[in-house]
């Protein structure tokens, strides 16, 4: 590590990464477009300006992104020339901007918007007409460009080149009449065209899932983690006002997925929305459906298991260590052996982010002692018993409703989930909280604990499924539970 | 024309590229001359299939090509009538009558500027800067220029097949030329066997027979005070230096030489390409012997097809002769000259725009550090040289460091092209020696200001060097001298301007060159190029403000001195200093005037000066 001195303080700096670099790392708010850590630098926006000292020579005003650390270098962020250079920076960059932040999507996490109330002058100088280009061009289902308000900082171009590493965006033309474009209007391709509404600083590249869906001041953000495959990205799942998941952003984690997630799982936030929700328990009776509280729902169920001995008991390959530490208690109990659901290989795998293995916790259950099972496998042990245990989120939609629908009525199944299953193999029904709603743990592909928290609640009368399984347990055990 | 199917292009076409693309390591570096030679075998254009197939060929992706392809303006990218003509509009041939010669091509062929007749027979389109100054106006027709037009009264059917070779002027007398001596001694100077009677290549054998040490090759261009020709001025033996040492760094090597002249005002380099060209061959071979470099690559800018042709010419000459090639005259040293075109960007005459053109790409100036001898060509050490600077070496090592530091002035040594146009009575390209007044290559080169008018501004430099007053016209023509008069020798390129010419329209026209040329890189640059020139075109045509000067001031301020990636900013900066110093009279006048003062006199078109 090199040591320089920056805005007085002495700070560690890596010698392999920009000025830039050691200037975030200390809480020094110089600011950046080109510039990304995670892309190529280019050096072009300019605004990224500090005034360095080295040696004996004078202070000289540079751009942070392209200047490597020097031994004894004396770094000043705040000095009055880097703030002019900055502020004259944003003057050119918001001479042709147009004024779309009444409409715009990046408003609020917008770092035009950051920087020119940091740095900017608060009035431009200029009184000519603003250019004209495309503002609503699709680039294919997932993004759309608005060439208005680029400013031309070329990541989105970086991207493709540096990260996925197969070019679909140029700059085309030159200087002021330089546009992003793709080649022949043919819409962008791959798995990976989110990052690029993350990696545009300002509103040019946006999602169209996210158009006009929400101001980014009313989402409430929690970090969690992606259910979609077995990498666990860290996200960020980002909800309006307590209601719907709006949004999944990745969040950097140099270990798992950098700065990048895969669109399968960006857009698959969906179903955490799904009106269709089990609330409590149910119970079928003579007439239908009875509904009941999740404590009464618990009572059957223990007395059907009580009775009907060895069922056969299946998780979701959704479910937590945590509750499948306690199914595997439960099973201790009834004397069975727990298996899990095993989904097939995805052909989304890649050499990127996406694993193509559609379980996030397959290293966690395994490891608890849960027998992997495909659906076929799953249904051939449910048809042949007397009664069963389907546990989790998304544990129906691995067995397959169709194949649960044709399970015999005789099957006394107990169903935790989240939407309710009707079936008729189907005694009780019991609702759970969604990927969204709960905390608990995965471990990804690489043996590294994936976190999920969360971010809204779940719907009224829905217990934790930890505490359902807990209760359930108890009922069960003559000595109480152990967890 | 033959016909691409959808993945392929022409057999031949293909072998042709392939056989280019082994002058390069790798194979991206073949594209521009690539899509040079589609556009010219099928139907002078780059439609999105032939742009797709010359991708696949290449290993590239479709819209890498395409971005390539966007960034030069020689590429069409739409189809165009069945011949091209392109006129200049740039500041000497407007100071010439370019409107003239464009009104009259517009109504010639019944095409507007931008756009193709009717009939599909013509397109028009105005370009920047040709490298035809010295003999403004000019039109280019498919590829063929034709110069020193008679606005009034020039036919396109009768213009020459062939392009005339460029011509240098006489010297004014009175001191010791070398530059063009082979070049007005004789019309066919470049052939290898007038450059022989003349003793050229004597220079490459007495290093090579001696043999006399690279470094020692270095030392003496180092002693000789050479400075680079292309506009910097930077110490010649100084930048070879800079190449690492062999030992320490084994990578392959390269010279890129920068035949790119673009800058406006500029058409020296194409005489000594055309009427010299082993002389910068030779220039070549001994740098590249110096510097331990065995493939140099002549950048040629894609206008100058007489220029690249008759370079090339005399590299196969030298080539058969056993000077150029592996073992050069039996000792070992071996050096590979490949030429290369570009394709109409200024920007790629800036040394590392240029080298990133050359690899194929769009022509984005490098940040430096790192430098070109560090981190040039494919990342490997790379030294990049003007023509006029590398002419000057055979001569250097001929004669000597001792007889070339008696010309010019101590620190601006030897002589240099002054490629002098605009308002004077004989426009040309003339040998004078460093440190002349400028005044003495006016008056006895060029013959005074034309017309008997008086001076009321001139350039002495190339447009970058912004523009001096008439009471300057003494300053001498040398680094220190020029820059102590707040200007540049830049590129020697004097342009001068008579009392009828409008400074204000003058910056209109040089500010519309910056904007037109940026590579759209940097904030400042690719938005201040623009804004200042619709502040000029404003100023000009009536919607000038006061305000105005203030603004252009403070903008160039912002954009210069040192504060973008290359000098294309402070190019723009300077000239828009030089005119609110020098004239804020005439730019006050605009703006009470509400336009030009002088344009309400006449009719339109007007005539700069005419």
């Amino acid at each position: 590590m090199t040591c320089i001195l920056l805005d007085g303080r002495e700070v560690e700096a890596d010698p392999k990464k920009p000025l830039i670099h050691a200037c975030h790392q200390n809480d020094a708010n110089v600011p950046m477009y080109c510039y990304h850590p995670g892309l190529t630098p280019v050096g072009s926006c300019r605004i990224c300006q500090v005034e360095v000292k080295q040696g004996e020579m004078p202070p000289r005003v540079v751009v942070a992104c392209r200047t490597p650390v020097a031994e004894g270098m004396i770094v000043n962020t705040d000095a009055h020339r880097a703030h002019e250079a900055r502020r004259q920076c944003l003057e050119f960059l918001l001479k042709n901007h147009p004024l779309d932040c009444p409409i715009c999507d990046k408003a609020g996490e917008c770092d035009l918007q950051d920087f020119a109330f940091q740095e900017g002058q608060g009035e431009g100088r200029s009184v000519e007409p603003r250019r004209k280009l495309e503002k609503r061009k699709s680039l294919g289902d997932v993004i759309v460009l608005d060439q208005e308000r680029c400013i031309l900082c070329s990541r989105c171009v970086r991207f493709f080149e540096d990260v996925t590493r197969k070019p679909q965006l140029t700059v085309a033309g030159l200087g002021a009449h330089s546009t992003i474009e793709t080649f022949q209007e043919r819409p962008l391709e791959g798995n990976y065209q989110g990052n690029l509404a993350d990696v545009c600083p300002v509103g040019a590249l946006t999602l169209k899932k996210f158009r006009f869906q929400a101001r980014v001041w009313n989402l409430t953000k929690t970090p969690s983690s992606c259910g979609e495959c077995s990498r666990g990205c860290a996200i960020s799942l980002e909800v309006l006002r307590g209601g719907e998941v709006k949004r999944v952003r990745p969040r950097y984690d140099p270990e798992v997925n950098q700065w990048w997630m895969c669109d399968h799982g960006r857009f698959a936030f969906g179903a955490f929305n799904a009106p269709d929700r089990l609330q409590g328990g149910l119970l079928r009776g003579s007439a239908g459906w009875e509904a009941c509280d999740g404590e009464r729902a618990l009572d059957e169920a223990a007395d059907l298991l009580r009775v009907h001995a060895a069922p056969v008991v299946m998780v979701s390959p959704w479910l937590t260590i945590e509750e499948g530490a306690l199914v595997q208690g439960l099973a201790r109990e009834l004397g069975v052996r727990a298996g899990f659901l095993s989904p097939p290989e995805s052909p989304l795998k890649d050499d990127l982010l996406h694993t193509g293995d559609p379980c996030p916790n397959r290293r966690g259950l395994s490891e608890l002692g849960f027998e992997a099972q495909s659906a076929e496998q799953a249904l051939e042990r449910l048809a042949g018993a007397e009664s069963a245990l389907l546990v989790g989120e998304r544990a129906a939609e691995h067995v397959g409703d169709a194949g649960l629908a044709a399970l015999p009525a005789g099957l006394r199944l107990v169903v935790f989930e989240t939407r309710p299953v009707d079936v008729p193999a189907a005694r009780i029904l019991i609702g759970v909280p969604n990927a969204a709603e709960r905390l608990g743990t995965w471990i990804n592909v690489d043996g590294r604990r994936r976190r999920i928290a969360p971010s809204k609640a779940a719907p009224s009368g829905v217990t934790a499924l930890t505490r359902s399984l807990a209760g359930l347990l108890e009922r069960l055990s003559s000595v109480g539970v152990e967890r | 024309m033959e016909t691409v199917r959808p993945s392929s292009l022409p057999a031949a076409l293909e072998r042709e590229i392939d056989e280019i693309a082994t002058h390069y390591p790798e194979r991206r570096a073949a594209l521009i001359p690539a899509l040079h030679r589609c556009q010219e075998e099928l139907g002078g254009w780059l439609s999105p299939e032939v742009l797709e197939a010359c991708a696949r060929f290449l290993g590239l992706e479709p819209v890498e090509v395409f971005g390539v392809a966007s960034f030069y303006p020689m590429f069409h990218l739409r189809p165009v009538g069945k011949r091209v003509v392109s006129v200049c509009h740039n500041i000497t041939c407007e100071l010439r009558g370019a409107g003239s010669v464009l009104e009259r091509v517009c109504a010639l062929t019944g095409a507007e500027p931008g756009g193709t007749s009717a009939d599909g027979e013509y397109s028009v389109k105005t370009v920047e800067c040709q490298g035809a100054c010295a003999n403004a106006p000019m039109l280019d027709i498919d590829g063929v220029f034709h110069e020193n037009l008679r606005a009034d009264s020039f036919e396109l059917p009768r213009l020459a097949r062939a392009q005339t070779p460029a011509r240098a002027g006489a010297p004014a007398g009175g001191y010791e030329t070398y530059l063009l001596e082979r070049v007005l001694a004789r019309e066919d100077s470049h052939t290898l066997a007038a450059y022989r009677a003349a003793g050229g290549y004597r220079a490459l054998e007495r290093v090579l027979e001696t043999p006399i040490a690279p470094v020692e090759v270095t030392n003496i261009v180092m002693d000789s005070g050479l400075r680079g020709r292309g506009g910097a001025g930077f110490p010649t033996g100084l930048k070879w230096s800079f190449m690492p040492d062999p030992a320490r760094d084994p990578r392959p090597r390269y010279l890129a030489v920068n035949a790119d002249e673009s800058e406006p005002g500029t058409c020296k380099d194409r005489v000594l390409m055309e009427r010299d060209p082993h002389g910068l061959v030779e220039g070549i071979l001994l740098a590249c012997y110096a510097m331990r470099v065995g493939v140099a690559y002549v950048y040629v800018r894609g206008e100058y097809r007489f220029s690249y042709a008759r370079v090339a010419a005399a590299v196969e000459e030298a080539r058969a002769a056993g000077l150029v090639g592996a073992n050069v005259l039996g000792s070992g040293f071996s050096c590979e000259i490949w030429m290369h075109q570009g394709a109409g960007a200024y920007i790629c005459g800036e040394e590392t725009g240029l080298m990133e053109s050359l690899e194929g790409k769009r022509g984005h100036p490098r940040p430096k550090p790192p430098f070109p001898a560090g981190f040039g060509l494919w990342g490997r050490p790379t030294t990049v040289n003007n023509v006029e600077t590398l002419f000057n070496v055979p001569f250097i090592v001929e004669r000597g460091a001792a007889w070339y530091k008696r010309l010019g002035t101590e620190k601006s040594t030897g002589n240099f092209l002054c490629g002098i146009s605009g308002h004077v009575e004989r426009p040309g390209v003339y040998e004078v020696p460093l440190g002349i007044p400028a005044r003495e290559i006016l008056e006895r080169c060029a013959g005074g200001v034309w017309k008997k008018r008086a001076l009321k501004a001139w350039i002495p430099g190339g447009s970058s060097c912004g523009l001096l007053p008439a009471s300057a016209i003494d300053t001498r023509m040398d680094h220190d001298s020029l820059r102590t008069a707040g200007s540049m020798l830049g590129t020697g390129a004097m342009i001068l301007f008579d009392e009828t010419a409008c400074t204000v329209r003058a910056m209109e026209v040089i500010s519309r060159f910056y904007a037109h040329e940026s590579c759209g890189q940097c904030s400042q640059c690719r938005e201040g190029t623009d804004w200042l020139h619709e502040i000029f075109e404003r100023l000009e045509h009536g919607a000038g403000r006061i305000e105005d000067v203030e603004l252009l001031t403070s903008l160039a301020n912002g954009m210069a001195p040192g504060k973008t990636i290359c000098a294309l900013a402070d190019a723009a900066a300077i000239p828009t200093h030089s005119i609110v110093k020098h004239f804020k009279h005439e730019l006050l006048e605009h703006v009470k005037h509400a336009g030009c003062p002088r344009r309400a006199a006449r009719s339109e078109p007007l005539e700069v000066g005419a």
